[in-house]
């Protein structure tokens, strides 16, 4: 049997649907997830800059721990172990309905596999973002430092107002490789079952054996996202 | 003795590791005076004053400024304590993603919760007192050495502290920019504020200082009204460093 191509196999009917969910999911995760690691890169950067020694010693322990493991075994984690270590009042809010969050082909957005992935992700990433903040503020003179204590900048004002303002300059082609690495790696939340865009090709491939032309169409979906969230944030930097 | 003095040392010690930079120095200056503190490299002259507002902190003895100890204030009162004392530093240390106005206004709205409309207000007046009214919304990149230098001198003057360090503010300049920041400076001379300012200027420290101290090797070797001090400097250290300074091929540039 040789590959013969047949578009309307997945560009119709139910797998069209199903592709289109993926979408909305990926984004949808891509940007809960962008916004939990840049909290987390924040956080973690304030954590660095502690003057409590055990504080900067934990916070290192666990940047570690994140950066040295897979993610897949992260997400595992955190969806099997994690989950379950909620409150039940929480677990079940998370669990029960929520028709708001369904999207074309019976996808329901909102649910524990989002809540994990978004978690796992953001998480793995906001390390990772922290890392290229460090490098940044390296760069950043120690008079920038002195000149905000002389002018009795709490250290928040100053991280906020004068650090990372300059470290992300510094750093700006990293930090923008790392939210287009978040993106990417979305696609590994199929495997705990969010049903993102890579979820639904292979839903496709078992659901009509559409296999080329259901990854040809994840492939361009995430070289589209990739390439219009590349511009917003290099058009981000000259504003 | 009725007025207390704004700034007291007393038998200040300060070591870097092994090094000991300042070796017992117990100083008082009076409120509105201007002092010059002069002094070869190394004599410990930037460490003295960036002891004042904590920059560095004394190994032993005690530092207070307006009364209060510098050495173990912390949290909110040492950031009260550093709003009452602007520092200009060598260089510059402008805060290079804001503009000359953002410079100023920081501080005042963060530290003094000052409405932007007040800060602006504030920026515009101590910017037009260092003569960059115009230069308001130019970023330090774009300014040259000088004006950054008046910039960060507005930046101190805004939240209007009792007392301003200068360390070496001239010394990273170009010599044609030299007079424009002392001119500067000396206009804030008498008009209430208590100035400390380490330079080797001593053009400038002849003319406007009220009290010259002559730093070498971490103490105060000599500490006198500027007419003695440049006429009949009783150490030798000093003699020789106002020869070595003062000579033709030292241009003091004021």
């Amino acid at each position: 049997m040789g590959l013969s191509i047949d578009w309307s196999g997945v560009l119709t009917g139910q797998p069209l649907h199903w592709l289109l969910s993926g979408l909305v999911v990926t984004l949808a995760i891509t940007l809960v997830a962008s916004g939990i690691a840049t909290a987390i890169a924040v956080g973690l950067t304030a954590l660095r800059l502690s003057p409590v020694t055990p504080v900067r010693l934990a916070t290192q322990a666990g940047i570690s721990l994140i950066r040295n493991t897979p993610l897949l075994i992260q997400l595992l984690v955190w969806y099997f172990v994690g989950f379950g270590l909620l409150p039940p009042a929480l677990k079940a809010w998370m669990t029960g309905d929520h028709p708001w969050s369904v999207l074309p082909g019976q996808v329901s957005l909102f649910a524990p596999e989002f809540a994990a992935s978004a978690w796992g992700v953001g998480l793995f990433i906001g390390v990772f973002l922290s890392e290229e903040l460090q490098a940044g503020l390296n760069a950043v003179a120690p008079g920038q430092r002195e000149a905000a204590a002389s002018q009795g900048l709490s250290r928040w004002d100053t991280l906020a107002s004068i650090l990372l303002p300059q470290a992300l300059r510094n750093a700006y082609q990293p930090v923008v490789g790392q939210y287009l690495n978040l993106m990417k790696l979305t696609s590994i939340t199929c495997s705990i079952g969010l049903a993102e865009i890579t979820y639904q090709a292979r839903q496709v491939e078992s659901f009509n054996s559409h296999a080329f032309e259901a990854f040809a169409v994840a492939t361009l979906l995430y070289l589209a996202i990739g390439f219009i969230l590349e511009r917003l944030l290099l058009a981000g930097r000259r504003a | 003795m009725s007025v207390p003095p704004v700034i007291e040392f007393r038998d200040v010690h300060k070591s870097f590791g092994a090094l000991e930079v300042i070796r017992g120095i117990s100083l008082s200056i009076d409120r509105g005076s201007v002092v010059v503190v002069c002094g070869p490299s190394g004599s410990g002259k930037s460490t003295l004053i960036r002891m004042v507002n904590r920059l560095e902190a004394p190994t032993l003895g005690d530092i207070l400024v307006d009364g209060i100890s510098s050495t173990h204030a912390r949290g909110e009162e040492l950031r009260r304590l550093r709003t009452g004392v602007g520092f200009v530093f060598q260089q510059f240390n402008l805060y290079p993603h804001m503009s000359a106005r953002q410079n100023v206004t920081l501080a005042l709205r963060k530290v003094l919760g000052k409405t932007q409309a007040e800060a602006d207000a504030v920026a515009d007046e101590v910017l037009d007192r260092v003569g960059l009214a115009d230069k308001a919304g130019t970023f330090p990149g774009q300014l040259s050495g000088g004006q950054q230098q008046r910039v960060a001198i507005a930046r101190a003057l805004a939240t209007r502290p009792d007392i301003l360090l200068f360390d070496e503010p001239t010394s990273a300049l170009d010599p044609e920019m030299i007079g424009e920041v002392l001119t500067v400076i000396r206009q804030l001379t008498h008009q209430g504020i208590t100035l400390v300012v380490v330079t080797h200027e001593m053009g400038f420290a002849r003319t406007v200082a009220d009290r010259i101290l002559f730093l070498d090797q971490g103490r105060i070797e000599e500490d006198a009204h500027p007419d003695d001090f440049f006429s009949a400097p009783r150490s030798p250290r000093a003699r020789q460093f106002l020869s070595q300074i003062l000579s033709p091929l030292h241009t003091a540039g004021d």
